[in-house]
């Protein structure tokens, strides 16, 4: 089975001739299809973690193994393929193109790949981007500038734009970070609909309630993984409050 | 607390401040430089008039018994001036002399018409190379300085003077700088010998003697009028009151160089007033919340005019620093011609123009900073958006142009989106452009074959100037002139070319009609045994009858007559009555000429000059004719053989030569403009787009993508800008371009366009700079990271 496998992950930093350690020895897997939160106070490395494993950061030591690809020796001209063609990211901020329409925002990936610059390619991707925006519901914005829609529908589109070149994984920093509740809700049940499809997703969050919707979540402290809880696969609402409440024991066991 | 943040921000936009004070010190240093050295000559003109004691006219002509009694008669009775005083010369031609380069005999170049004299006069004094007097001894012979520089001579280099059979050598002692007439303006230069030696080649024939006259004046032109009215003919009257004018060329490069400091000035301007909204469009939270805590526009507004105030004094500092060895290397490019006692006394001048370009950097920078006004504490609050928006940001759509590359797509997008970003970019990019070409296009009209029917003289496979055409014309005589050209005719047709040669003969004349009865002293031509006289005439038809005539449009002006009146013309004792019957243009003299029939008898005494023998060859395709030319050359090596467009080309080197070093400056510096410019805007259209930039990356952009859309925006703007300015310079020829030529006696002028250049390598040159440089500047894509993301705009 394929697999997102990181081994004795390190990132150091450098503030004022001082070493940082952001990241110590972190170990982790995560499995093909998985959905997993990463949590943890302020400070305590989930972001860095997220953008090391995702290589959009360096790590300092240890290893990435990305499905089979050794992330750490890749050149960066690779890693940018890598992550036009089998990551996809969500960001707390919608961060968008501001002078493009919603609509050339989550196509640009997908015009860029390799895959995407045949006539016939690029029908088949205007045909994707429909279906993802039908699906989530945003089909209605296709043509609005980024400024004209609210924050739910921004996420929703940043959704649709990571999902456009079909990633092996989705790195989300805090999807919900940036949403009201009711916005926060539909944007996680649209994660947990993709992860369903078969999707990877791992993210950050604060959000106990997005926590609650994931496979597993492992808690990071000071640069470590220090426990991680799995909940087994979000399949029925009716479960929720009971995830939510074993989420909420767990984190208090954690100092939360 | 205002040094900290000038400290600061200074350091943050490095690269945009380097530049903007690079234009501050370029325009500085021409405008002080420029102004500076065109005070210099200003002062120097009437200076070196004084030293070199020029007489207030001075009158060239022909050492001829008739004119000269005419002119003692009119000396006698006349009360128009104060003094007078003549020295002898002899007139020669450029085919008459050579430099000898390691024993061998090249031709002189860049010279019409030059007197041989000695130095007993006082008037007209001249000077070396040091500004002092000198004088030569035998074998010595001084030459114009000019002329050392167009022939690269040097002391010590020998001259061969031949004259018929008189051949001589003489070393040059000096280099003289010759008031009035050492000029590119004036097409008489002196040569000086020692008395004996002048005594020597007077006694030869083939050497025009003239005469030069001083005449002291307060009552310059109506002297002249006298000389008119009693129809003296002269070779040339120059007088001392229109120096600033002699010296035009030597104060053209100071005013080109002013011409060039303004443009840097209104650049400089853009740039500043682009670098000012720009920064304050990135500072926008900062003015907000400087505004929200109750901090006066007045009070924001200073923070910035203390940084442009402290570039603009940077700037105009080392601009006036480096305007004085401009202003000296300006100066001595003037040196070569004239005698300059105070050079160094123009810094208060340099200064003043250093203060003015200072204050006028506050002014427009004050003005640019109104936006300030604009910026609200809850634009800071809302990051930059007032909520309000009336246009919509996405031009194009991506999914409809399917055949894009989203580079190129972002691109023009980009450009569609915001065109007013790159409004500076596309005027500078559009003037640049223009001025490029402008220069290019009037260089090739003037080397153009077909310039030749603008001297008055016919299009011909060839002209030829015999080395006797200077006995042909002192003999005064129409049958010697007839068979010289007939002999010639036979001498080409034993070489194998058979050629109708006819003659252009030229002479100077006195013209008057009824609505302009004071006389004008024109050039007038006529051909001689030319069977089928065919001028391009603008309106009429060619002069073929005794009382026919054409005129320039010039001369049509001037006496105020068209085709049809009637016109009086005076050559010598000769009166004529001429009826109009074409009208052309020409740029001999300035446009002011005429062409006589051929069947006017004129008195070959009155002959000025021959300008050439000239005809086609017989049934020669233009390869054996171009190979006929090769072999005439050869074949008369002391002779001038020459195409239509060595012909035009040799009248008009030296103005094509400015020309061309005018071009390669101009070119020179919209090369620097665009790139200085295009490294400024990269940098901060980098800056503005760093959010975007790193967004485009964490979907998984390369860098070289990023950095081809960020390059292709310049691109399309250089495109457009330049098909713009062809565009421009092309509808604008006749009004830019046309109107040089027309004030040079040609109205109706086609100009040259060379497609090739113009079309092809000149825009290609400006857009593969420019490109590339743009392209280098996009090296600091790579350093944004993907954090940066937080800064997306």
């Amino acid at each position: 089975m394929s697999k997102l496998s990181i081994k004795n992950l390190c990132k150091t930093y450098i503030v004022n001739k001082k070493q940082n350690n952001v990241l110590k020895n972190i170990t982790f897997e995560i499995n093909e299809g998985e959905m997993v939160a990463i949590m943890g106070p302020s400070g305590s490395g989930k972001s860095t973690l997220l953008y090391t494993v995702s290589g959009m950061d360096t790590a300092t030591a240890g290893t990435i193994d990305f499905f089979g690809t050794e992330l750490t020796t890749v050149t960066p001209n690779q890693m940018s393929d890598i992550r036009l063609d089998s990551m996809g990211f969500v960001f707390q901020q919608m961060h968008m193109l501001k002078n493009l329409s919603i609509y050339d925002n989550i196509i640009l990936p997908a015009y860029q790949s390799k895959h995407g610059q045949s006539k016939e390619a690029r029908k088949a991707i205007n045909q994707r981007a429909k279906e993802l925006m039908k699906k989530l519901g945003i089909s209605d914005i296709a043509d609005n500038d980024v400024n004209e829609v609210s924050g739910g529908q921004l996420q929703r589109a940043c959704i649709c734009r990571s999902l456009i070149n079909q990633p092996k994984i989705v790195f989300a920093d805090e999807p919900t970070g940036a949403l009201n509740q009711q916005n926060s809700a539909e944007v996680i049940a649209e994660l947990n609909k993709i992860n369903k499809e078969g999707t990877t997703i791992m993210l950050v969050t604060h959000d106990m309630k997005v926590a609650a919707k994931c496979d597993r979540i492992m808690y990071i402290e000071d640069g470590c993984i220090r426990t991680e809880f799995t909940l087994g696969k979000f399949t029925d609402e009716t479960s929720i409050k009971d995830r939510e409440r074993s989420v909420t024991n767990y984190l208090m066991e954690m100092g939360w | 607390m205002l040094i900290r943040l000038l400290k600061k921000d200074l350091k943050r936009k490095k690269t945009m401040n380097i530049i903007l004070l690079a234009f501050i010190i370029t325009a500085t240093m021409f405008l002080a430089g420029s102004v500076s050295n065109l005070r210099i000559i200003g002062n120097a003109i009437p200076s070196f008039m004084d030293k070199a004691n020029v007489p207030d006219l001075l009158v060239i002509m022909n050492d001829e018994d008739s004119m000269v009694s005419k002119l003692e008669d009119l000396l006698a009775t006349s009360t128009n001036y104060t003094s007078v005083d003549h020295s002898d010369s002899h007139m020669l031609l450029q085919s008459n002399f050579y430099y000898l380069n390691n024993g061998k005999e090249e031709k002189m170049s860049n010279i019409s018409y030059i007197s041989v004299q000695n130095q007993n006069s006082p008037y007209q004094l001249v000077f070396d190379e040091n500004d002092q007097p000198f004088q030569l001894k035998d074998n010595e012979i001084a030459l114009p300085s000019v002329i050392k520089i167009d022939n690269k001579l040097k002391i010590g280099d020998e001259i061969l003077i031949k004259l018929g059979s008189y051949e001589r050598t003489y070393k040059i002692a000096a280099f003289t700088k010759d008031a009035m007439l050492n000029t590119k303006m004036v097409g008489v230069h002196r040569f000086f010998l020692s008395d004996q030696d002048y005594a020597e080649l007077s006694k030869q024939s083939g050497a025009q003697p003239t005469k030069f006259y001083y005449v002291m004046s307060d009552h310059v032109s109506d002297f002249l009028h006298e000389f008119q009215e009693n129809n003296i003919s002269y070779f040339i009257t120059l007088q001392r009151s229109q120096a600033p004018l002699v010296y035009l060329m030597e104060l053209m490069v100071a005013a080109i160089l002013i011409i060039v400091s303004l443009c840097l000035i209104g650049i400089s301007f853009l740039i500043l007033r682009f670098t000012i909204v720009f920064t304050m469009q990135e500072d926008y939270q900062q003015i907000g919340v400087m505004k929200a805590i109750g901090i006066k526009n007045r009070k924001i507004k200073q923070l910035y005019l203390v940084k442009y105030l402290a570039l603009a004094l940077a700037g105009a500092s080392i601009g006036l620093g480096l305007s004085f060895p401009l202003c000296n290397f300006l100066t001595k490019l003037a040196l070569t011609s004239m005698t300059i006692s105070n050079a160094s006394s123009q810094a208060g001048i340099s200064i003043l123009c250093s203060i003015v370009i200072v204050l006028l950097v506050i002014l427009f920078c004050y003005l640019s900073t109104s936006k300030v006004n604009h910026f609200s504490a809850m634009e800071a609050i809302r990051n930059g958006s007032t909520c309000e928006r009336f246009t919509k940001k996405s031009k194009i759509s991506l999914h409809k142009h399917n055949h894009m590359k989203p580079s190129v797509y972002l691109s023009v997008n980009d450009i569609f989106g915001h065109f007013k970003r790159y409004i500076i970019l596309f005027l500078t990019f559009c003037l640049g452009t223009f001025l490029t070409i402008l220069p290019v296009n009037a260089a090739n009209t003037l080397r153009d074959e077909k310039l030749i029917s603008l001297f008055g003289l016919e299009q011909t496979d060839l002209y030829y100037i015999p080395d006797n055409l200077n006995d042909i014309v002192m003999a005064h005589d129409r049958n010697i002139l007839s068979e010289d050209l007939k002999q010639t005719s036979e001498e080409f047709k034993r070489l194998g070319y058979d050629i109708d040669l006819h003659a252009e003969l030229a002479l100077i004349g006195y013209y008057s009609s009824t609505s302009h009865e004071d006389a004008l002293s024109i050039m007038s031509f006529q051909s001689f045994h030319n069977s089928d006289p065919s001028y391009p005439l603008l309106e009429g038809n060619v002069p073929i009858l005794e009382n026919e005539i054409a005129i320039t449009y010039v001369i049509a002006d001037k006496l105020g007559v068209g085709i049809g009146d009637t016109v009086t013309a005076v050559f010598g004792e000769d009166k004529y009555q001429f009826v109009v019957s074409g009208i052309y243009q020409s740029m001999n003299n300035m446009g002011e000429n005429t062409r006589l029939s051929e069947a006017v008898s004129i008195n070959y005494k009155n002959l000025s000059a021959i300008t050439t023998y000239q005809g086609n060859f017989k049934s020669l395709n233009p390869k054996e004719t171009a190979n006929a030319i090769k072999e005439l050359k050869k074949h008369y090596p002391n002779a001038i053989v020459q195409t239509p467009k060595e012909m035009a080309n040799s009248w008009l080197s030296t103005i094509v030569y400015q020309i061309n070093n005018a071009g390669k400056i101009i070119l020179a510096l919209v090369l620097i403009i665009n790139c200085g410019l295009t490294v400024l805007m990269m940098k901060s259209f980098i800056t503005k787009d760093k959010g975007s930039i790193a967004m485009l990356k964490s979907i998984g952009y390369k860098n070289g993508t990023i950095r081809i859309w960020q390059t292709l925006r310049i691109v399309f703007i250089l495109i457009l800008s330049i098909v713009v300015g062809c565009i421009l310079t092309f509808a604008t020829n006749n009004l830019t371009l046309g109107t040089i030529f027309c004030t040079m006696g040609a109205k109706k002028i086609y100009i040259t366009i060379k497609p090739l250049e113009v079309l092809v390598f000149y825009p290609l040159l400006l857009l593969g700079t420019t490109s590339f440089v743009a392209f280098l500047s996009t090296r600091s894509v790579k350093k944004v990271g993907i954090s940066d993301m937080n800064v997306l705009e």
